[in-house]
Parts: structure tokens; sequence; C-alpha cells
């Protein structure tokens, strides 16, 4: 247990700091570290170039410098990310890389080396946004073509075929074990807290690959190990928390109030790693089909699906009672998604409750006893 | 205290609109769009367009809009939402819900057969999915990509990736109208109108840089709706008739206003709630909006100006001229191209003396950057500038005592900065 526990921490250290780990990557490789904002930059190619891919997420600091430059009614993604960069705590970076993930995102990261010396210009890429239309397909194609010469250009290294299949390979190696994680969370509801997976996940945005891969077996073999705990309560899935981890306080309170997060939905969560990538494929392509058949619809791309149906699959196969959406307070296109779900919700009638969070933390006083309130109804 | 001296053709829009929205219910075959939908290619194939945005704007206008925004927010719309999307969808779920006759017949909304919206903003993509949804009809969504890259050959890249969509896009209203066959004289003839169309509009905007302004720009941005929806020979007489009131004043000398005292740029879309109140309160002042970059403008700075109506459209194939239209568009430019297209040539070519910009709640595209902007505009051109923290179509957003406030304090900026220049060009010139 103090195996796991010292796992744990370490992940969660990792999570919180990644300047300590990529600079310490930096020092041993000479490599250089790329800041990369969405799920949606193939971490991959970051990877084959020989550079460091860290998914940026922001932190729960208080937001202070942003406020400058950018309104207290934008998400608290994109407050905390302006407000880390102008604290030079994103200057671990060598490189910044964004693809169109939002249009929030795009102006204003667009605008973030104006900010402040130091800071690059960030790259782009776009992707589009609609999924299933077959010229938007090929324009996506030829923005991951350009991504990658970008990339080769950052790094000074040519990236082989062979090369790139491997780093597919890492990475789905490492996808795979979270899938089994997950497994096992829904197998043995309460064996691992919310934020404990949380932070697991968040580790594997930072940590070099290959060393994260190994110690993520270790820490799956031990939490397989484990006899399902005692602990009763009533069986939740929860979803949303876009561009930043799903907050600590949220996760817990669910917890403290009688939930079990039996699977999610979450951007440091299933979002990240549910969509594999097709090793039979050529390399490029298996990188451009995970990104237009990717498991989890998101609110920022453009599917015919009901987002409410997918939800609706994680909540059947995971035994839940019911689900619980936290959407980022001022993320439009998350408020859209929130909207269809929850009519399909009401056909389907799958119980749900909505937690909006908002950078400076949710209200937690109301959140207790809204929660309560939901379990009570859960259980009866 | 200026009185303010409308355009007068402004007051046909009304008519003019509610006769269009009337006659829509006598098409079989009807489009919501958002955003830029290629509303040109919609006759063609037998379908005609209802605009989701200037429908909000009108009841808005009209002080029509908070039943619909709190019905909607009573049933899961976010107050966070565009408040365009906010009204178009409280509408929709009141007549979904059965209380069609709480609501005035003139904005009541006949179902559409299909939807086709723009990839230009967070919230007319997602807004089509939900009506699609809703109302369990197809619907088509143009992709213009963000112009991180703005150089000619990405442009021309982008622009090439739009028309294959709008290709597309006729298939699509053909297999949703029924109709056998794209209709491609009429779309030549339309898109003939719509070339005339654009040079009115472009004289219209280049005639502002007169000192005194002929018009308001608040004429200019409430005339938009004909540009927008009808795109047809109708609209193209306004203009003309728009332009030439302009004209006629220019010869005579005649100003919006008596006594122009202070050019001002607007940045932004309007509170369409509050244009009278904003108009009155400025000309109170002798203030007048000149220019900016919402409205019938001229884009000469883009880089794709060549590309853009009325040079751009080529009538043996009209699709790469509404492409360009597309492509160029401020939504999608990237930070640079807003600064030198959205700042610069409208504030230099426009004599201005202050900048006002609005930053709406709801609307993330025109708000987003805005504190960096007015910095620079102070910084960089030596002019005052704020940021009124508004909405354009959510009243919930405007408080007209803290307006007043922060536009008295402009004016009084630029008097103490003329007062200032004033004093150092008196000063005799000493070794
Ligand atoms: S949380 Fe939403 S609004 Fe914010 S950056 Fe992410 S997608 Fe955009
Ligand atoms: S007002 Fe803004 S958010 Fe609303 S539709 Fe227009 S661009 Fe989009």
């Amino acid at each position: 247990m103090d195996k796991l526990r010292n796992l744990l921490d370490e992940f969660g250290h990792i999570a919180d700091h990644p300047e300590e780990t990529a600079l310490a990557w930096k020092e041993k490789t000479g490599g250089k570290v790329v800041g990369v904002g969405g799920l949606d930059i193939p971490e991959p190619l970051v990877h084959a170039a020989g550079m460091l891919p860290v998914v940026l997420l922001g932190n729960e600091e208080e937001v202070t410098l942003a406020n400058a430059h950018v309104e207290m009614h934008q998400c608290g993604y994109i407050r905390s990310l302006v407000d880390l960069a102008l604290k030079d705590k994103l200057a671990f970076c060598d490189e910044l890389l964004f693809h169109d993930c939002c249009h929030i995102v795009r102006m204003l990261v667009d605008a973030l080396h104006t900010y402040k010396e130091g800071i690059p210009k960030a790259k782009f890429a776009y992707f589009s946004p609609l999924l299933e239309y077959e010229t938007a397909q090929r324009y996506t194609a030829s923005e991951m073509e350009k991504l990658k010469d970008t990339l080769q250009a950052i790094s000074g290294n040519t990236m082989t075929d062979e090369k790139l299949s491997e780093s597919i390979r890492l990475f789905n190696r490492i996808k795979k074990l979270l899938v089994r994680l997950y497994d096992i969370r829904r197998e043995k509801p309460g064996i691992l807290s919310g934020w404990d997976v949380t932070q697991t996940v968040a580790a594997g945005m930072v940590m070099p690959r290959e060393d994260y891969a190994v110690k993520l077996e270790e820490l799956v073999d031990l939490v397989a190990a484990l006899p399902a705990p005692e602990t009763k309560g009533v069986p939740v899935v929860v979803h949303g928390s876009l561009c930043e981890r799903c907050s600590r306080s949220v996760l817990e309170e669910i917890e403290a109030c009688g939930g079990v997060i039996v699977d999610d939905d979450l951007y440091v969560g299933s979002k990240y790693f549910n969509t594999l990538y097709k090793e039979e494929l050529a390399p490029m392509e298996a990188l451009l089909d995970a990104y237009l058949h990717r498991v989890s619809p998101c609110p920022t791309r453009y599917e015919e699906r009901d987002p409410g149906d997918y939800l609706a699959e994680v909540y059947n196969r995971s035994g839940a009672k019911g689900i619980i959406m936290v959407v980022v307070k001022f993320c439009e296109a998350h408020d859209y998604l929130y909207f269809t779900a929850h009519r399909r919700f009401e056909q389907l009638g799958i119980p749900e409750m909505l937690v909006e969070t908002v950078h400076e933390g949710a209200a937690e006083g109301q959140l207790k006893t809204r929660l309560q309130g939901f379990f009570e109804k859960l259980e009866v | 205290m200026s009185k303010v001296n409308r355009i007068k053709c402004t007051a046909k829009i009304s008519p003019m609109m509610d006769e269009y929205y009337a006659s829509m219910a006598h098409y079989d075959c009807v489009a919501w769009c958002m955003g830029p939908s290629a509303y040109e290619m919609m006759g063609a194939a037998g379908v005609s367009c209802f605009q989701a945005e200037s429908s909000s704007a009108r009841i808005a206008g009209q002080h029509a809009e908070t039943p619909f925004i709190e019905y909607g927010q009573a049933h899961g719309v976010s107050p966070d939402m565009c408040s365009y999307a906010k009204i178009n969808l409280g509408l929709v779920l009141m007549q979904q819900d059965g209380l069609t006759d709480q609501i005035d017949e003139k904005y009541r909304l006949n179902p559409p057969d299909l939807i086709v919206a723009g990839n230009i903003c967070p919230s007319m993509m997602q807004w089509a999915h939900v009506l699609g949804k809703i109302y369990k009809v197809p619907v088509f969504i143009i992709d213009y990509p963000f112009a991180y890259d703005d150089s000619m050959e990405n442009l021309l890249r982008n622009a090439r990736y739009v028309r294959e969509q709008l290709e597309q896009l006729k298939a699509f209203l053909l297999k949703c109208s029924g109709q056998k066959e794209y209709d491609e004289a009429k779309l030549r003839e339309q898109t003939e109108q719509c070339r005339e169309m654009a040079i009115y509009q472009r004289n219209i905007s280049q005639l502002a840089q007169v000192v005194p302004a002929p018009a308001s720009f608040i004429d200019n941005a409430v005339s938009m709706t004909p540009a927008i929806s009808m795109k047809n020979q109708q609209a193209a007489d306004f203009y003309k008739e728009y332009m030439n009131e302009m004209i006629e004043r220019v010869k005579h000398g005649v100003g919006s206003l008596d006594n122009e005292r202070y050019r001002i740029m607007w940045r932004g879309n309007f509170p369409w709630f509050k244009i009278g109140f904003l108009s009155r309160l400025l000309g109170s002042y002798d203030a007048l909006l000149v220019s900016g970059a919402y409205g019938l403008t001229g884009l000469e700075e883009n880089a794709g100006y060549k590309l853009v109506p009325p040079d751009g459209y080529d009538l043996e194939d009209p699709l790469w001229g509404i492409a360009c239209g597309g492509i160029n568009g401020g939504y999608i430019a990237n930070y640079d191209t807003k600064w030198r297209t959205e700042f610069i040539q409208y504030i230099n070519k426009y004599s201005i003396d202050a900048v006002i910009i609005q930053a709406p709640h709801t609307c993330r595209p025109w708000t987003l950057t805005t504190r960096d902007m007015a910095k620079r505009v102070d910084e960089e051109l030596g002019i005052p500038a704020i940021v009124l923290e508004a909405d354009h179509t959510d009243p919930a957003y405007f408080n007209d005592a803290q307006v007043e406030t922060r536009i008295k304090a402009l004016l009084e900026t630029v008097d103490v900065r003329r007062e200032a220049k004033a004093r150092t060009e008196k000063v005799p010139y000493q070794i």
C-alpha cells in the first residue's frame, strides 16, 4: 500500500510541478520542451521529433497579472494560462503549440507574446472541427502534415515513419494501461480516489513518456492486486472540466457526500486516452483517424451524434446511478453540449446534476447541500 | 448639443425587413442561417433564408427580448451563451412548449427545414447543432479556418477549401429543397446584385472619411441587415439610395451632426437595444461615430482586399467570390491583422479623436483582447480609448449611467489632449 501511495504522490507532485520534470529532462537530454494546448495536438508527432510534449493545463493558483488582459467572464483555463505565462511559469517551454482548440484559446494565445518579452509566439495548427465532412478531413490532414514539418524544423530532427510508429506504439501502451486502470476502477468502485486518478492521468501529460509507461504499469499492477474496498456509496459518472483538471475540491466533495466515481468523461481523464491509434494504418493516417474518430465527443468539435447518447453509454456500462456534469463557467461550447445532453438525459431518464466551476472555486457550501440532495434522490 | 441628422432611407429598413420575414411563410423550404452562410447561393436552389442573428437583433432593437432570454435561461440555456442565441433558443423553446400564443405574431418563427451556419465564432456552429437536434433537420456547417498564417498563399489555399465546401453546399441545398437542378443563371444574377451592393457599401464606408461626416456609423450599422439577409436587387437599391443621400450631403457640406466636434471610431458589435440612446447621448456632446470594423466596411488593409467583393466577384465563378469574402472576415483573422485592419485603418483614414470599444459580455470574438487593443490605441496612436463592457442583445449587461460617465470622461480626455497640443504648438521656438 505504501508503495502505491508513494507512486500516487509522485504522480501528484509531477502534475502539480510540470516545470521540475520538464527542466530535468531538458538538462539530461538537451532536447526541447513543447507546451501543448489542447488534447488534439498529436503528441506522438512531438515525441517522434525528439521533443517533450507537456500538455498545458493551467492550475488553481489565484489569477492576478492576467486580469489586465483577460476579463473575469472568460473561462478559468484561459485566465490561468495567461497568468502563468505572465508569471514566467511557462518559461520551461521552448515552444508553445496550439491547435484551434476553441475560438477563445486561439485569440488570446495569439496575442500572448505581445504581453511580455520572452514569451514565445505560439505556433498553430488548424484542425477543422468538422469531423465528418470529407473536405474538412482533407484540410485537417494537410494541417497535420504542415505541423509535422514545423516540428521537424523546430527540433532539427527528421521524423521517419518508423520513428513515428514507434512513438505511436508508446502512446498506445500508455493509453491501454489507463484503460485498464479505469476497468479496475469500474470493477472495484472506490479503489482510488477521483483526485488520485486525475493526478495519475495528468502526470502522463508531463513526464518523459517512456518513464511514465514503466511507472504507470507498476501502479496498475499494484491496484489490480488490491481487494475491492468495502466502502459503499452511490456510483456516479463525472463528465466535463474542459481544458483543465477537474477541481480537487469538487471531486473530494462528491466522495465526501457519499458518491463513488466509477467512471468519467473528464478532460484529464478518459477523454485523454480512450481513443487508441490504429497501428495497422500508416502513422500519419493513424493520427488523423484518432482525431476524426474520437470515442468521446468534444464540445468544441462538430459531430452529428448527440453527446447525451455517448454519456448514456458510459453511464450504462459503469453501473452508475447518476451523472455529474462539471461545466467550466464561461465555456460557451460546453454550455451548448450541456444543453443538448441535458435534454437527452431527460428523454432517457438518466439522473444528472450540473456543477459549474469558476477558477476561484465552486460555491462549496451550496455544492455540498446539492450533492447530498442528489445522492439521496439516487438512493431512493 | 447637436441634433442627429439621420440618413432618411434608413427608415425603410424596418418595413422592408418585416416584409422580407413575412415573405418567408410562402417558401416551401426555409434555411435558418447563422454567420456567413453563403446566402446568395440559397435562392438558386429554391431555398429561402432566415438570418437568426438579425432576427434576434431586431427583437432586441424593439425591446422585446427579455421574456425570451428569461424563458431560455429557465430551460437550460446558459446566461453565458451568445445573447443572439439566447433570444432565438428562448423563442424556439416557447414555441416547442406550446406557448406560441404568448408570442407577438411578428416574432413567431416558422420552423426550419434545414440549418446552415458558418464556423467563425464559438457560438454559431454549436447553436446550429442544438437547433438541428431540436427540429430534427439537417445541418450544414461552412468551415472558415483561423488565418493564423495570412500569407497570400495560405489565404488562397483557404479560399479553395471554402469553395469546395460551397460546391457541397449546393448539393445539400438541392437535396433539402427537392429542386432538381441548381439554377446557375439565378446565382449569377444574384451575384451581380451582390457585386453592385458591395460597390455601394464600400462607397458608403469611404464617404464617412469626409469632415463633417455625412452619415453616422450607427446609420451604417443599422443598415447591415439587408446586406446580410436579403442580398438581392431590393437591397442593392436601398444601398444606392443611402449612398446618394451621403453624396448629396457631401456636396452641400451637410454633416450628420450640426456641430461635429468629436469623431469616434466604434469597435465591436452594437448594443442593439440601446442604439437610440447611444446616438442621442453622443449627439448631446457633439460627438459622432464615424467608422468601425462592423457594418458596411471597406477592408482595404486586408491581405485579400482584391479578392473580396466587389473586386473579388467573378460572374463566371460566383462561388470563388463568396469563398474569398468568407476567408477575409475579421472574425477569423489573427491578432496582428485585427490590429491593422480593425483599428489602424479606421482611425487613420477617418480623422478619429477617440475610440470606443464595445466588449459584449456574451460575444467572445468582439471581447477578447479588447483591453490590449485599447492600450495600444492610446500608447501607439496617441488616441484615447475606452472599453465598454456591455452586450449586443442582453440588456442585463448595460448600465445607462455608467456608459454616460465613461463616454463623458473619454471626451474630456480628448479636450485635455487638444488643449495640451494647442499649448505646445503655441510655444515659440527657442534656441
Ligand atoms: S474551457 Fe472552454 S472556453 Fe475555455 S479554453 Fe477550453 S474550450 Fe475554450
Ligand atoms: S455575436 Fe458574437 S458570439 Fe454571437 S453569433 Fe455573433 S460573433 Fe458569434
